[in-house]
């Protein structure tokens, strides 16, 4: 696996294992600021993987294949995301009606969900166009 | 439209420079093993600088690296 692989795998696993414990303690009877919590801590340690993960001294460790796989992750991702932002906004008119309110804390918990979308989503990305650590990804 | 395909003589070439290993050549062009293991599966059709570079390696023609055919 290379450096990529891995910040991806490990985004993966943080982002759904982190979102599975946030749902869990909502659906518990916890003060919303747990919740908040939960979810800062989660997307700290997801953007900060990089640092996690150091680069190999003396090697060329990204290249333009993987600036090309990136990017290509990335368009898929944002598309991912605004698609399931535009799937969640569209879900109040569906529940509540034309002449129905939303409170604000729910337009941020969209604006997260479209952000876990971004993640997951770049993340399977970069482990498809790698080949899930297969024999063409081995380093 | 006919499909095109680059194919390459990198593995052979390699062999024939001493037994070159992948990393050697990748070293060599400046880019990662997984890139050379890609390009030799023909699953990564590399930019032209780097198939210049790749080429300069071997001390060869680009011609001599790379082939281009046209599939139907």
């Amino acid at each position: 696996m290379n450096r990529a692989q891995k910040i991806a795998t490990y985004n993966l696993i943080m982002m759904i294992s982190g979102s599975a414990v946030v749902l869990l303690t909502s659906l518990m009877e916890l003060p919303d600021l747990v919740c908040v919590i939960e979810i800062v801590i989660v997307f700290t340690l997801v953007f900060t993987s990089p640092l996690l993960f150091k680069k190999k001294q003396g090697r060329v460790s990204f290249d333009e294949r993987d600036a090309i796989i990136n990017q290509r992750a990335m368009l898929v991702a944002f598309s991912a995301a605004f698609g399931c932002l535009g799937g969640q906004y569209i879900m109040p008119l569906i529940k509540v009606g034309l002449e129905g309110s939303v409170r604000v804390y729910e337009l941020v918990a969209m604006y997260i969900g479209a952000l876990i979308c971004f993640v997951i989503s770049k993340s399977l990305m970069v482990l498809i166009q790698y080949g899930w650590g297969g024999k063409h990804a081995k380093e | 439209m006919p499909k095109s395909e680059i194919s390459n003589q990198i593995r052979r070439l390699r062999f024939e420079n001493g037994e070159m290993t992948q990393q050697q050549l990748a070293d060599k062009a400046g880019v990662t093993r997984q890139t050379i293991i890609a390009i030799e599966a023909g699953k990564y059709s590399p930019s032209l600088t780097l198939a210049f570079r790749i080429a300069k390696a071997f001390g060869l023609p680009l011609v001599e690296v790379f082939q281009y055919g046209e599939k139907k």
